[in-house]
């Protein structure tokens, strides 16, 4: 069957319509670019809100929440949200899905979707194909999948029981050893594997889940967002403006940029940051010791609040720099991809998937992780007008539509099913 | 009643109860002038005597004599024949030498309450009393008096002091600890508030409730020790005892009676409802030697505990190593097919449901049936239910099946973390690959019984196929994570438990080959 015959189920952990993740956005944007490059598809996304509701009335599992797409209610999962406490609701999820026929499972994610589902899906639907994105690490550590060290908020390079076991000290080694068996036996029985960036990838598979077919596809931002104009700007103009894009999280670095500004303002009074994504009073929240820093920035410091996603482009061609200051991972951030669409050069920390989707010396600066000083360098080379001009120049755009459709088609082949451990596991 | 004749001939009768339809029994006391030789006997009437069927005597300290030089006290205990219809009248007669002394037994100040007559006896008569029930026949429905457990002797047990496991403040006892293992045996120690009496003793019986018709309730019966091992230590009364015997296999639950006396009169009794331990918990606890607030040191307590750690130790190797030995020459020579019946140890995390679930077809094709085992195995076995292969059990049905394949025919022996690390290996099968015969099995069953580390037979597996597999120093013994109470008790105990887990195993092939 031509791949392009195929039809395509996505199965998402989340639908955008009730959030704005990375990883549900991708996942609706592949379906919608899907049916607009005529494929059949069918989108099916977890619902919070439906399963809120369905808390303290009945509700149907699976609704329509639009064509071929629907949300269901994870009310019935454990509280992790990687199995199901109730086997009639996985039942009739697994029902729904493998009625729908299609000859491909796209699943973004196994959070709220359940591991156990997966397998249930798969032993109903042993000549479907069965693809997963892999978002980020939730199966690799405990800590929200950060890799980041609870207690020292150090970064974490690898999994280890022992490891493991000094983050969360009440759990036990063979719970550990439990979870990653139940994990990587079903992720295992994918036919193929799609990583939104290549330091995910080298991560599942120091994990263990190397050796089974993979591919890097990176998320692809949509057909509105692709058809915003790409400017590089007045380098003279925009070198000195940098801009935040985000919500004010601990692991976002917000806090060193923060710190950054006044040393950098202290050589070059000309610089300006705009915070997107966050009033004065949200950042005070979580970093008050920084009220007299913010202050003494006045007029070289802004905030512009809260944000469409849909305008993120828009704005970002407002900066003359983005700059992604996380002290964690990041391990496909959207905001990068956004910042490359407006033709925004990056400055990043030099690490994980940030140091990956931008490149040095080619999309972006890189600076050392959590140092505001290093920052602050950066920031300074970055707001002469020629650095501005030679990274304008030379950033990178993201995926397009048919690059990506035709990295999709190929994740999409048929596995030859000898090959593929889950037809055994599933019998 | 009492029935006096002059200071030095008298009779006392205690209690006169029905004992069986037409058995009766009688405690009392007689007094007669010393050097002669009293005798008892009943009657019914006039030409009616009544057969004693049985009669113990034993001192009654509690009978005061006029004058010890001119009369003797003996308190007596007789169980004699009762005519077929009640009996209008029955007395009892002291034959004083030349006078006799009756006391009509069916009055009315006479206790005919039998339960009632034994709680108020003095209590070391009352345990004398229990063991002959144990023991004489006629005694017997003593022990099932009005179809109670304890018969007769209900109402006075019912009245000790219990200790459930550990107690505090008993007298001079500032702690009182019990303990129980696996293997049957049972261990006392009450550690005194300060140093005791050379003199001091401990002295104790045991009852097991033993498991009776499947549903009914256990039936309590006084067992023998096979050995029993009482000693003074310089702050501390301790007790060892192993019960053995064709009973010990029945024993659901164990009850120890001490009496301990530090000076003469000054007892302590305890109905002791040890705790279940393992055995090294039961070991260290023999060499915890004084109370945790002992006020005053004790000198050598320390010395006296390791010294009464080592007595039980020996026993123990005296008792078990030879059968340990048995069960390994018949281990070695075993040679079976591949088991299809599978036991799954250590499901103690209802995190396996998960594992379960979606591994169930890789059980399906190593076996027909999973024990499984483990503080969650109830829940993980659900994991099962949608694959209906292999069958599972677990609980009473998992431990039947397990009896059932010991010394049969095997099974193949995996532990929950150890499928899921070959899981991760990307290779499940080699979970699968540890088959135990049905010796092996006996041997490690028996192993967990007298030797175990931990509650969990999953321990004594990994013990087991550790020792199997490893070379090297990794034969060793695996030590034990724990606080010993005495630093000093973790090398015997050490070299102990790898005595008897070395005890019977075939340490190279060729030794092995030469077994079987």
């Amino acid at each position: 069957m031509p791949d392009a015959a195929r039809s395509v189920c996505v199965l998402a952990h989340s639908h955008p319509d009730f959030s704005k993740g990375g990883g549900e956005m991708a996942a609706h944007r592949e379906f919608a670019a899907l049916r607009a490059a005529g494929r059949r598809a069918v989108f099916v996304g977890a619902c919070e809100t439906g399963t809120n509701y369905a808390a303290q009335r009945p509700i149907e599992t699976v609704m329509p929440h639009g064509e071929d797409d629907y949300v269901f209610s994870f009310a019935g999962m454990a509280e992790d949200r990687l199995a199901w406490d109730d086997p009639w609701q996985r039942r009739l999820l697994v029902e729904f899905l493998a009625g729908l026929g299609s000859d491909v499972y796209h699943l973004h994610h196994y959070w709220r979707i359940g591991v156990d589902l997966i397998h249930d899906l798969m032993a109903a639907r042993p000549d479907a194909t069965f693809v997963v994105t892999l978002h980020e690490m939730l199966a690799i550590c405990l800590h929200h999948g950060q890799m980041v060290k609870t207690r020292s908020r150090e970064l974490c390079r690898r999994e280890s029981p022992l490891a493991c076991l000094a983050c969360f000290p009440d759990q036990t080694l063979e719970r550990f050893a439990f979870r990653k068996a139940t994990l990587l036996s079903v992720l295992r029985r994918f036919d193929h594997v799609v990583y939104p960036s290549a330091f995910l990838q080298a991560r599942y598979e120091a994990w263990g889940l190397a050796g089974r077919p993979a591919s890097v596809i990176e998320n692809f931002l949509g057909d509105e967002l692709m058809a915003e104009p790409r400017r590089a700007g007045d380098p003279h103009r925009m070198a000195p403006r940098f801009g935040f894009f985000g919500q004010p999280t601990p692991y976002k670095g917000l806090d060193v940029l923060l710190r950054a500004l006044p040393l950098a303002l202290r050589e070059n009074p000309a610089v300006t940051l705009t915070v997107f994504g966050a009033d004065r009073e949200d950042v005070l929240r979580l970093f008050p010791m920084l009220e007299t820093q913010i202050d003494d920035a006045g007029a070289n410091l802004s905030f512009a609040g809260r944000y469409d996603a849909m305008d993120a482009v828009a704005l970002m061609r407002s900066v003359g720099w983005v700059v992604v200051p996380s002290v964690w991972w990041e391990n496909s951030p959207v905001v990068i991809q956004e910042a490359r669409r407006a033709g925004t050069p990056l400055i990043v920390s030099g690490i994980g998937g940030m140091a990956e989707k931008a490149e040095a010396g080619v999309d972006a600066l890189h600076f050392d992780r959590g140092s505001p000083v290093d920052l602050a360098r950066a920031m300074l080379e970055a707001a002469d007008p020629a650095t501005r001009a030679q990274y304008g120049a030379s950033l990178r755009d993201v995926i397009d539509r048919a690059a990506f459709l035709a990295a999709l088609d190929h994740a999409f082949a048929p596995a030859p099913r000898a090959a593929a451990p889950r037809a055994e596991a599933a019998e | 009643m009492f029935v006096y004749l002059d200071d030095t001939r008298q009779l006392g009768l205690d209690c006169f109860a029905h004992l069986a339809p037409r058995r009766g029994i009688a405690f009392g006391w007689t007094m007669v002038p010393r050097g002669v030789e009293g005798a008892v006997d009943i009657a019914a009437g006039p030409d009616a005597p009544c057969a004693i069927l049985h009669a113990s005597f034993h001192e009654r300290p509690d009978v005061a004599i006029a004058d010890p030089r001119d009369s003797v006290v003996q308190g007596f205990t007789l169980v004699f024949e009762l005519p077929e219809e009640p009996p209008t009248e029955l007395v009892l007669t002291l034959n004083a030498g030349e006078a006799l002394i009756r006391a009509d037994m069916l009055s009315a100040e006479v206790e005919h309450a039998l339960p009632k007559a034994v709680a108020v006896r003095a209590w070391r008569i009352n345990l004398a009393l229990l063991r002959e029930s144990a023991q004489v026949p006629e005694l017997a429905p003593m022990l099932t008096h009005q179809n109670r457990p304890l018969g007769a002797f209900a109402d006075w047990l019912a009245a000790m002091p219990a200790v459930r496991g550990r107690a505090t403040n008993y007298g001079r006892i500032a702690e009182a600890e019990a303990l129980q293992a696996a293997s049957g045996e049972v261990l006392v120690m009450l550690r005194a508030e300060g140093a005791l009496p050379p003199a001091a003793r401990i002295d104790a019986a045991a009852i097991g409730w033993l498991r009776t018709a499947p549903g009914a309730p256990a039936e309590p019966r006084l067992l023998d020790f096979a050995e029993w091992h009482g000693a003074r230590l310089p702050a501390a009364f301790a007790g060892y005892g192993r019960i053995g015997g064709p009973l010990a296999d029945r024993l659901q639950a164990v009850e120890v009676l001490v009496h301990a006396e530090a000076d003469a009169g000054e007892e302590v009794w305890l109905r002791c409802h040890p705790a279940p331990a393992s055995v090294p918990d039961l070991l260290d606890a023999a060499c915890r030697a004084t109370a945790t607030g002992l006020a005053v040191p004790v000198e050598a307590a320390g010395s006296a505990g390791l010294a009464l750690l080592r007595e039980v130790i020996a026993r123990r190797e005296a008792a078990f190593a030879p059968m340990l030995r048995a069960f390994g020459r018949v281990a070695a020579a075993a040679a079976e097919d591949r088991p299809r019946t599978a036991l799954l140890l250590g499901a103690d995390d209802p995190a396996l449901a998960r594992l379960f679930h979606v591994t169930a077809p890789i059980f399906a094709r190593h076996c027909d049936r999973l024990l499984l085992m483990g503080a969650a195995a109830d829940d993980a076995a659900q994991a099962f239910g949608a694959a209906r292969r292999p069958e599972v059990l677990v609980g009473e049905a998992a431990a039947e099946a397990l009896r059932l394949a010991s010394g049969t025919s095997g099974l193949l022996a995996l532990d929950a973390p150890a499928f899921a690390e070959a899981v991760i290996a990307d290779d499940p099968d080699a979970a699968f690959t540890e088959v135990l015969s049905g010796a092996e099995l006996a041997r490690l069953l028996a192993l967990h019984t007298v030797a175990g580390c931990a509650p969990s037979l999953a321990d004594s597996l990994q013990r087991l196929l550790r020792a199997r597999q490893a070379k090297g120093t990794a034969r060793h013994f695996a030590p034990l994570p724990r606080n010993w109470s005495n630093r000093h008790a973790a090398e015997p105990v050490h070299a102990h438990l790898e005595r008897l887990w070395s005890a019977g195993a075939a340490t190279t092939p060729a030794e092995a080959a030469a077994h079987a």
